[in-house]
């Protein structure tokens, strides 16, 4: 299968394959130095036939029996450390090794690491980069040399086929460029695959290498590679048809020399370069509603930033981000996906940041503040189209006869023609205008135009004529993709004219108009990604004059690419919050899955769990009506969890596709896998019960295991895995693996095989905890070390876990709001029916205090606030009205929010600063009403309307 | 990068050539060029409503050789008959209106005995399928089509993600009833809806007028008016709607908005079928009409009025489009084996009268 090297000796000994493969290495060494400087090597690159592969193999296990483990003889160490990278696949790296290594001992782990850099000292091999190699310092030298494990081919096949019209001619010769290049299109592949795409140069040597043409070597690997990945690919049909459709597209491209307007101005082939934008920009539109404009923007992919900035991806998908001048935050991930199109209640300063992130760095708020930015004012044009609808010319021309809008800020000046008058807009900070051009523009209403910062282009009219522009504002700029040639129609009713044309800088041409015709068409070819600018003059045939004058703007940029979860255009389109979630978000309820479709329309919701291989092991159904929202999906996630065959295999899933099908609005899937993780438990049944295993990829040491029992959640005992590194409790709880600052939880469930063990289980109880604020934080870490550990598929696990968060939110609450209420508390939730209204208000306070709690009632009526951060904005405000009636008279602003999450689920505010939680549980303390009263408006409606707050 | 003018029939060329097309023997204001047109804007714009989306490809084609003042009108058939077809699907999807705007239909095939039909748009012009695929579709007016099914293209249509629609789910025939109860079902519907008043901007189509014209059909109402009336009425930001209205001396008296009961059936089908069964009982059938030599293996049918999506799709799987009769609205070439079929099912569903 791979070619052999013909100074090859086979030798069974690891002293011959040792000499064999320096022989091997360093001749390939030599030969990348000429055709490559710089270019490192891969370990994958050994050449070796099977037989001699099947000697290492042989070698390797014979000296790790005998202990014979020595740095002088570490290739054969590397290949074979390699090639079980290259074929493993999931997240079991040092598993599979030991178990294809007997007598391997996990002491040494760090011989591996050493032999690879020896390799890399020595031979030029590739030196692991990026955060995944920072984390995995061990893992990731086999899984960097394997070049290209088997069960990420398929993936980056697809990427590669996806991403071809996207591709230019510089991109293709520069591999580092590629691969940055496809990182950037790789946010919705799995996580393996991104923690694959983080290092861009090796993503970029390998797609360069597979899209190579055939006549062609690829400088970066050894052709044996190149045609083993091939052969790989090509297993799989849906692979090779990938493969060969962006190989067939990058050769056209090689062949047209498509390049961007950076490449040619490199090379010297063009001047004038305004702009080679990341992404589309930031775009703007006005709706009409109720006889009122609103603005609205329209947000590009941001994907395409990381292109750029490497790392914005992560950050992107897992924050929040705010809007300036919309009041609701968008969810997390929500900007990774195209076109988002947010109303602006409040129109931005000039100097506020369009878009930034919750909690983000410096340089990502930077980054954005750069990137996405509206047009700078202070006068935003907009052509009508329609009555309703407008959208921004930014070249603020326009033309006689139309009818346009107008943003100002500040407001215009009161002398004004009569064909621009004031309108109604409904965004705040920003005043509009209806601006009727006249048919006929005389001299007044130029200035008047010129006055306000706007031109007029009369007499010439341009326009993308023939194909239809990827998008055009109707006035003067258009956007096309790269690779086509844009044609541009001039149209003049004047005849004996000439058009004075210019393209960027370049030099101007004069076309002579066609003589008795009103249109000329300019074919603008070759253009580059980028912003361009044709400057049109209308000169009189046979002098100098200038008659009319415009400029139209050209956009050329890659086409977006289509995640597998749909499009806007589409009938139907799945999101994410957060964007890419692992297959544990998603079955744990850390993730909310949006459809959004046609109204009311039943599709078929379809959850199917996959093993390592992608090979399907189970599958559940739902009919689902469109769209399913936030607070919908829930109960959707709940009916598909809640089918057995899901339960019984999800411990076993690598990974699941949540597909959302209707015969004829479309077919969108969303695929999430569980992470690679330094440290993860998988939950299995035998015929004993319930078992855990641990999946160790930790490389600093031994794990501890502790479990707190459901009965005794506050008690950690230890525990250890038996001899087949199986970890049992019959009982379950909570289960704990703890090296480093790393750690992994997970639920073991109890084993439940009859009527007997169901009754062996016991209610959880908690030891005793002191009336103090450091008490009460002890158990909001505790309830969130039971909240955030993984689920398994068993429903009992999860019954038991809701019932130690019970105990938890039942014991802070006895803690803060005292005996009595418990006691009513308690009555409540055994549906005690002779327990009175008047009772429970009596409980929360009386005198000052009830009237404290009736006015925060009819607050939260009155402004039907139903989540839970309206009840919280409630709250402040009482208690700033009601602060010396609850001896709170300087409460903190923030403790109405405190005080309601706490009622609700105090695991939610592990995350407070340790002083900031302190200090509000010492003003609780110190004033138990107020958490009695949040306690109360939870209960006013079971707390039941709450879960669409946390969505969202 | 160059800037150089270019003949009007050199950018038509270059258009051609950039949708896939053979300039050689296709014009931009044939039925293959606008509906590919129709495509390529669509891919950027929709979600978008059948107007703005015509009004996109004229603007684009205006003033390119055989382009003429029609071209607004005959984009906006094009839209009409790719909604119908399955390209382009027409959705209401935003809870707080009942507004439809056109979406990307799913990429998707039909089969059809030893060939499949071929549906649906992916985004940002994307072509429908790679390579292999793209070389053996057929374009007919605005059906695409691979003539044989053979392993091979299932390879490329599975390879290509193309998702398989049986035809019996494609087609969606509804039930066969008569005009008459048709139109009382419809009637029923509107006296149970109550008085309206101040519906604005109505169209309607003048039942008096001659079936064989159906854009010359659509009016505004007018004082005399007395009946019932199929009617579309303008939505902001939405396809105009489609509705049923009783009419008083030229005063809406009782509206009924399409689609009745199911928000995302097609409210152009329920309407347009109808405008047949109304047509029908004024004992002015609407007419199809055949042309060519009855000897020869395939005839030509001729359509004057558009036909419901159930229809147009049992025509695109028995028979070819082509480029219309001269007078025809839409004209199809079928088999003669396939002739009596096809006319008897346009009866019983439409209503329809042969003029041979």
């Amino acid at each position: 299968m791979h070619q052999r090297d013909p100074g090859h000796e086979r030798s069974k000994d690891l002293v011959g394959l040792q000499e064999a493969l320096d022989l091997r290495f360093r001749a390939i060494r030599s030969r990348r130095e000429l055709s490559a400087p710089g270019a490192p090597l891969y370990a994958l690159e050994h050449g070796l036939g099977e037989a001699e592969l099947a000697d290492v193999y042989s070698g390797v296990r014979a000296a790790v029996r005998k202990y014979d483990v020595s740095t002088r003889l570490s290739l054969p160490f590397v290949v074979y450390a390699t090639e079980i990278g290259y074929a493993y696949s999931g997240d079991e790296y040092w598993p599979t090794f030991e178990a294809q290594t007997p007598g391997w001992d996990v002491g040494n782990r760090s011989f591996i690491r050493e032999s690879f850099e020896r390799f890399a000292e020595e031979y030029g091999g590739a030196v692991p980069s990026g955060a995944w190699a920072g984390q995995f310092k061990i893992i990731c030298w086999p899984i960097t040399h394997a070049v290209l494990p088997t069960d990420l081919q398929r993936q980056l096949a697809r990427l590669l086929y996806e991403s071809r019209r996207a591709l230019t001619a510089g991109i293709l010769k520069e591999p580092g460029r590629l691969g940055r290049h496809l990182a950037a299109r790789a946010w919705h592949a799995s996580s393996r695959f991104r923690t694959f795409a983080r290092d861009t140069d090796l993503l970029g040597q390998v797609a360069a290498a597979l899209l190579a043409s055939d006549s062609e070597a690829s400088p970066y690997l050894e052709p044996a590679v190149l045609a083993r990945i091939v052969t790989d690919l090509n297993a799989e049909r849906d692979a090779r048809s990938w493969l060969r459709d962006a190989r067939s597209t990058a050769n056209r491209v090689r062949i047209k020399g498509l390049g961007t307007l950076q490449e040619l101005t490199q090379s010297g082939n063009t001047t004038g370069v305004r702009r080679v934008p990341s992404i589309p920009q930031v775009s703007l539109c006005l709706r009409r509603d109720g006889g009122m404009w609103a603005a609205y923007v329209e947000l590009p992919e941001l994907s395409g930033l990381a292109e750029q900035f490497p790392g914005i991806q992560e950050e992107l998908a897992s924050r929040r981000a705010r809007m300036a001048g919309s009041e609701r935050p968008l969810a997390r991930g929500r900007l990774l996906y195209p076109n988002q199109t947010v109303r602006l209640d409040r129109w931005p300063a000039p100097d506020e940041p369009l878009l930034s992130l919750e909690g983000a760095g410096g340089d990502v708020n930077t980054t954005l503040k750069d990137e996405c930015n509206l047009t700078p004012g202070p006068r935003w044009l907009f052509g009508l189209r329609g009555t309703e609808f407008a959208t921004e010319v930014r070249t603020r021309t326009v033309r006689p006869g139309r009818d346009y809008a107008l943003l100002s800020d500040p407001p215009l000046d009161a002398d004004l023609p009569d064909w621009i008058s004031p309108a109604q807009c409904d965004t705040t900070g920003i005043s509009a205008y209806a601006v009727a051009v006249p048919a006929t523009l005389d001299a007044a209403g130029l200035d008047a135009l010129q006055t306000i910062g706007l031109s007029a282009v009369v007499d010439l009219v341009a326009r993308p004529a023939g194909l239809p522009a990827a998008r055009w504002d109707g006035e003067g700029r258009a956007e096309w993709l790269s690779g086509e040639t844009p044609i541009i129609g001039l149209t003049t009713t004047r005849s004996d004219v000439a058009a004075r044309c210019r393209l960027d800088d370049g030099e101007p041409d004069v076309i002579p108009w066609p003589q008795g015709d009103e249109d000329l068409y300019l074919a603008c070819e070759g253009l580059t990604v980028g912003e361009h600018t044709l400057s049109i003059e209308l000169i009189r045939a046979d002098g100098d004059a200038v008659l009319a004058a415009g400029t139209f703007e050209l956009v050329v940029r890659a086409p977006q690419l289509r995640a597998s979860t749909g499009t806007y255009r589409e009938g139907m389109m799945i999101r994410t919050t957060p964007a890419s979630p692992t297959l544990p978000e998603l079955w744990d309820g850390k993730a909310t899955i949006e459809v959004a479709g046609p109204l009311g329309v039943a599709a078929t919701m379809e959850l199917v769990l996959t093993d390592q291989k992608g090979r399907g092991l189970a599958r559940g159904r739902e009919k689902v009506r469109l769209p399913v929202v936030a607070d919908t999906w829930p109960t959707v996630s709940h009916q598909l969890k809640s089918q057995k065959a899901l339960t019984e295999k999800y411990d076993e899933a690598e990974a699941c596709e949540l597909r959302v099908l209707h015969p004829e609005v479309g077919n969108v899937v969303l695929t999430c896998a569980r992470e690679f993780a330094p440290l993860r438990w998988i939950v299995a049944h035998d015929r004993d019960g319930a078992y855990a295993r641990l999946v160790d990829n930790f490389e600093g040491g031994v794990p501890t295991l502790r479990l707190r029992p459901f009965s005794q959640p506050d008690s950690a005992l230890p525990c250890t895995a038996d001899d087949s590194q199986r970890v049992r409790a019959s009982n379950g709880g909570l289960l704990v693996a703890q090296a480093g600052d790393q750690h992994a939880a997970i639920i073991l469930p109890p084993t439940i095989r009859d009527f007997h063990d169901l009754q062996r289980l016991t209610d959880p109880r908690l030891g005793d905890t002191p009336k103090s604020p450091s008490g009460v934080s002890g158990l909001i870490a505790l309830g969130a070390s039971w909240a955030e550990a993984a689920l398994t598929g068993d429903p009992f696990g999860t019954a038991q876990r809701a019932k130690v968060l019970d105990a938890i939110r039942s014991k802070v609450i006895h803690l803060i709001c005292g005996g009595r209420w418990h006691a009513i508390e308690r009555r409540l939730a055994a549906a005690d029916d002779s327990l009175r209204v008047n009772e429970v208000l009596e409980g929360v306070g009386a005198g000052a205090e009830r009237q404290f709690v009736l006015s925060l009632v009819r607050s939260i009526e009155a402004f039907g606030a139903t989540s839970r951060s309206m009840r919280a904005r409630c709250l402040s405000k009482t208690l700033i009205a009601y602060g010396k009636a609850v001896r709170l008279p300087r409460a903190s602003p923030k403790l109405g929010e405190f005080a309601i999450m706490l009622a609700a689920a105090p695991d939610s505010l592990a995350a407070t600063p340790r002083r900031e939680l302190i200090q509000r549980l010492e003003e609780l303390l110190r004033s138990p009403v107020v958490m009695r009263a949040a306690r109360y408006v939870e209960l006013m409606d079971g707390g039941g309307a709450m879960a669409a707050e946390e969505a969202a | 990068v160059s800037l150089r003018a270019v003949q009007p029939a050199e950018a038509a060329t270059l258009t051609l050539e950039t949708l896939g097309l053979d300039p050689s023997d296709t014009q931009l204001m044939g039925e293959e060029a606008l509906c590919a047109t129709i495509r390529r804007a669509a891919s950027f714009i929709c979600p978008t409503t059948p107007g703005a989306l015509a009004r996109e490809v004229s603007d684009a084609l205006t003033g390119l050789p055989t382009v003429d003042e029609t071209v607004r009108g005959r984009a906006e058939e094009c839209v009409l008959t790719l909604r119908r077809y399955g390209d382009l699907l027409e959705l209401a999807t935003e809870p707080e209106n009942r507004r439809r705007r056109l979406y990307l239909g799913p990429p998707s095939f039909v089969p059809t005995g030893d060939g499949c039909l071929i549906v649906g748009i992916r985004p940002e012009g994307a072509p429908i399928g790679g390579t292999g695929l793209m070389e053996r579709i057929t374009n007919q007016g605005h059906r695409r089509s691979v003539a044989v099914c053979d392993g091979e293209v299932e390879s490329l249509l599975a390879e290509d993600g193309l998702t398989e629609v049986s035809i019996a789910q494609w087609l969606q025939v509804p039930r066969e009833v008569s005009s008459e109860s048709f139109v009382q079902s419809f009637r029923a519907r509107l006296l149970a809806s109550g008085q309206v008043t101040g519906l604005e901007d109505l169209r309607v189509i003048d039942p008096s007028t001659s079936v064989r014209f159906y854009v010359g059909r659509w009016r505004d109402l007018r004082s005399d008016d007395n009946g019932e009336f199929v009617a579309r009425r303008p939505q902001a930001f939405g396809a105009d709607l489609w509705c049923v209205v009783a009419v008083t001396t030229g005063q809406v008296t009782h509206a009924v908005d399409l689609p009745l009961d199911d928000l995302n059936a097609s409210g152009a089908d329920q309407a347009l079928r109808l405008q047949a069964a109304l047509d029908n009982l004024a004992g002015t059938p609407q007419l199809v009409s055949l042309g060519g030599d009855p000897e020869q293996p395939t005839r030509t049918l001729d359509l004057f009025s558009p036909v419901p999506t159930w229809c147009q799709r049992k025509l695109d799987v028995v028979a070819t489009p082509e480029e219309r009769s001269r007078g025809a609205l839409m004209s199809y070439r079928v088999p003669s084996g396939a002739l009596v079929d096809t006319l008897g099912f346009l009866e019983k569903m439409l209503w329809l009268v042969c003029t041979d």
